[in-house]
């Protein structure tokens, strides 16, 4: 994002994108989508079999025009419709990333398992349960790991949602959502350990 | 931040908020060490323990299956390349003994557009001929798993750089690099001598080996811009084809015309100057995707203008022409711009002293404009055919709705059941208008004439809920097919996927294959639940994935959008078998597919984050 606090921006803004403002509008496409380019490059840079089909700049483009669309069609009530719209944003491009590539209808899995590659010169047989040139069963975790947040108590998820798609930083969520600070933190926690419990991670998630 | 973020029992917020005190250094060292530690803990949240949680079970990467195996001759020794269609391998040849490049379509990817493009570059580099083009040796299919995937045998280039690479890696003068691009342009003007524009001519696209020759690759989304060559263009109605940074101008706009050489010479525009000045006229990183494109229509470089040389004003001009906002002010092809570059070359020989007058750049690099080309806020929706499809979504709540749509009630159904059906044009935006229009119609048995008399939408009701169904006319943004449905009340928010996969092969074999004739659903867009899991015998060599839903409920309606993208369309054997013919086949099938789908729960208050 270009700035530290993109929550508190995003409600700064919304006066301004209210009146119309073009530069606001621009700014407001910016921040979003720029952290979309954040996680999205994280995940293309973990997930090769993602990364075949996507990069960083077609998710973007995508977003774009997604987000553009919303707010264009969207009529936003105050700076909070405005955050949940844009966080919804975020939010439906990485799920439908991880839905384009998992399960038995993604690209990958469709083809037939157990193949035999075979020619006029050699003949190997290939196992693969899903996609020859990258098994990767690690995009169902992805998949898990977001719909276990989702079914989050709805206090610990409005703070995962700001966290994790929207970039916000501690302080912003506390403000934003009335709360402490310290709240914040114990709601974190309390998400870490929601989640690595859903994932069934054996080591305790520090940090 | 507000006081009441500080809780009493908050170590931190005592830290920060009590008075320094002089009484010891090191006390007044740990509340500073204490205070920074409580700016961190109030910074970014750490979310990578998450991103740990997600990764930790990631396989490492698998080893190619293909490499040491042969196919026509060819060992294929490692994977040099990659991309959404294929892999590119570097083989080892027996007769004639040579390295030679192998490029290899995935498997699974053999749907019907994949498969034509890759046989399409096939076609044209076959047809095509110079030294700038790789040289296709030969061409065959590997049998694998019941698919055929096509491969191809082509000149290897050794130790390829990009195009700016390489001139910036051995440090090209002027002249050298001026030389080279004159070479790519004429390889392009053999291809559009041929009837083939290129249509993503990037520096990524131009390689240059070891031996110092250019060559174009990729000509996978090449089309034919005259009739004498069976390529055609590959892409669905307003989905844009390059990398956007290459992108002519008038390829932007609301109605694109056809490509023509003067949309190649325009990217051919956009690597000079970057070969000229070391960076892109219209680079990305500069702003937003629709920032770039707005540029695009906006920026003149005018290059020429701040040359520091003769041979800088010249090149200055060529580029600048190169880029001129309409077509037809551009060099007519790649021709006219290889015989623009020929002539300047001649102009000012080796050895004259303007090509060392600004060492190799000769051009001033532009200046970057950083923040001052934002959009005009209505200019957003105008500038590119990806943009158009959902302007109707805004005309359709105004007055200039089509007459017959826009009324309701008995008058509407007599009016309109007296009159002559609406005149439609052949524009998709005109029917998405309409088809938008009609949703509002209360009078179910006025809509219903309206959708049965249109001939582009389908009336389906008595599946428990009334809802409407419209045919797979429009296509949105990135190719894919939009269904709508409504289901008028209660509102529901569905996600549907028909999975409806059947290989021949299988078929004999007596095999299922995953997810044959399946239907799923999802709430969520997460978690899938099976409705229909038969096997289809009618259906083969088909994919459809409904793969999202989009609640229209911010146009004060809670109608539901389905965007469907078409996948594969079989029969493998028969190529012939067309998308339009699958889909008119499929509709029935398609339609019981909702008896079930209507059945689930209406979607949670706020489920999707707008409270």
């Amino acid at each position: 994002m270009s700035t530290n606090q993109p929550l508190r921006r995003l409600c700064e803004l919304f006066p301004l994108l209210q009146a119309g403002d073009s530069a606001t509008r621009e700014e407001v496409v910016g921040l979003v989508v720029e952290r979309m380019r954040e996680v999205t490059h994280r995940m293309l840079r973990s997930f090769r079999t993602v990364r075949r089909w996507d990069d960083t700049d077609d998710v973007l483009q995508n977003a774009t025009i997604r987000f553009l669309r919303a707010l264009e069609a969207t009529p936003l009530e105050s700076p909070e419709h405005l955050v949940n719209l844009a966080t919804l944003q975020i939010r439906r491009e990485l799920v439908d990333l991880a839905r384009k590539h998992r399960g038995p209808e993604s690209y990958a899995a469709n083809h037939e398992s157990n193949s035999t590659v075979v020619d006029s010169d050699v003949v190997m047989r290939v196992s693969y349960a899903s996609d020859p040139f990258f098994p990767e069963p690690g995009i169902e975790r992805w998949a898990a790991f977001h719909q276990a947040a989702a079914a989050l108590p709805a206090e610990e998820r409005k703070v995962f949602e700001l966290a994790w798609f929207l970039g916000a930083e501690q302080v912003e969520v506390a403000d934003h959502l009335g709360c402490s600070v310290r709240t914040v933190k114990r709601r974190w926690d309390a998400i870490k350990q929601t989640l690595r419990d859903a994932l069934g991670a054996d080591a305790p998630c520090s940090g | 931040m507000t006081d009441h973020h500080r809780d009493a029992s908050d170590p931190a917020a005592e830290v920060t908020s009590s008075p320094a005190t002089p009484a010891t250094t090191t006390t007044t060292a740990a509340a500073a060490a204490a205070t920074t530690a409580a700016a961190a803990a109030e910074g970014p949240f750490d979310l990578e323990p998450l991103w740990q949680l997600i990764e930790e079970a990631l396989p490492p990467a698998a080893a190619d299956p293909f490499v040491g195996t042969s196919m026509g001759g060819v060992r294929l020794v490692r994977v040099v390349g990659e991309g959404g269609m294929g892999r590119v391998y570097e083989g080892i040849q027996e007769q004639p003994s040579r390295t030679v490049a192998v490029k290899l379509q995935r498997p699974g990817r053999l749907e019907h557009e994949s498969t034509k493009r890759f046989l399409r570059e096939l076609e044209i580099l076959g047809t095509l001929s110079h030294p700038a083009l790789c040289r296709v040796y030969h061409a065959g299919f590997l049998p694998c798993g019941g698919e055929r995937l096509p491969w191809f045998v082509m000149e290897f280039i050794a130790d390829a750089l990009p195009i700016n690479r390489f001139a910036e890696v051995h440090a090209l003068p002027l002249r050298r690099r001026v030389e080279l691009f004159r070479d790519v342009c004429s390889g392009i003007a053999v291809a559009h001598a041929g009837g083939v524009v290129h249509r993503d001519i990037k520096v990524g696209n131009i390689l240059v080996g070891a031996d110092g020759l250019a060559k174009v690759i990729d000509f996978g989304v090449a089309t034919a811009f005259r009739g004498d060559l069976h390529a055609t263009r590959l892409t669905h109605s307003g989905h844009l084809v390059g990398t956007i940074e290459s992108i002519a101008p008038e390829l932007l706009a609301a109605r694109p015309p056809g490509e023509s050489p003067q949309t190649d010479v325009w990217s051919l525009g956009v690597v000079l100057h970057e070969l000229l000045t070391g960076s892109s006229p219209f680079r990305l990183e500069e702003g937003s995707i629709v920032a770039t494109m707005e540029r695009i229509r906006t920026h003149r470089p005018a290059l020429a203008a701040r040359a520091a040389s003769r041979v800088g004003r010249a090149l200055g001009g060529i580029v600048d022409k190169a880029l001129a906002p309409a077509a037809a002010d551009r060099h007519a092809d790649a021709a006219a711009l290889t015989r623009n570059l020929t002539d300047l070359l001649a102009r000012f020989p080796e050895g004259h002293p303007d090509w060392d007058a600004g060492g190799h750049l000769a051009l001033a690099k532009p200046r970057p404009d950083r923040g001052r080309w934002l959009l005009p806020a209505l200019g957003v929706m105008g500038i590119s055919a990806a943009l158009a499809p959902w302007a109707w979504m805004q005309r359709a709540r105004g007055p200039s709705l089509p007459a017959a749509a826009s009324t309701s009630g008995n008058e509407s159904r007599e009016s309109l059941t007296r009159g002559d059906p609406p005149a439609f044009s052949s524009s998709p935006i005109e029917r998405a208008d309409f088809r938008h229009a009609v949703r509002d119609v209360d009078d179910p048995e006025a809509e219903r004439y309206l959708v049965e008399s249109s001939g582009i939408g389908k009336w389906h009701e008595d599946y428990g809920q009334h809802f409407r169904y419209w045919g797979p006319e429009a296509f949105d943004v990135e190719g894919r097919l939009v269904y709508r449905y409504d289901f008028p009340r209660p509102s529901r928010r569905i996600y549907l996927k028909a999975n409806l996969v059947c290989r021949e092969q299988s078929l004999k074999e007596g095999i299922i294959g995953n997810g044959a004739g399946a239907l799923e659903f999802s709430t969520d867009g997460l978690e899938w639940r099976p409705l229909i899991n038969t096997l289809e015998p009618r259906i083969y060599g088909a994919i459809v994935l409904f793969d999202e839903l989009l609640p229209d409920e911010a146009c004060g309606s809670r109608s539901l959008w389905l965007r469907v993208r078409l996948l594969a369309v079989g029969p493998w054997k028969n190529a012939d078998y067309s998308v339009a013919q699958f889909l008119r086949n499929r509709r029935t099938d398609t339609a019981t597919c909702f008896e079930l789908a209507v059945e689930c729960a209406p979607a949670a208050e706020g489920a999707d984050g707008i409270d």
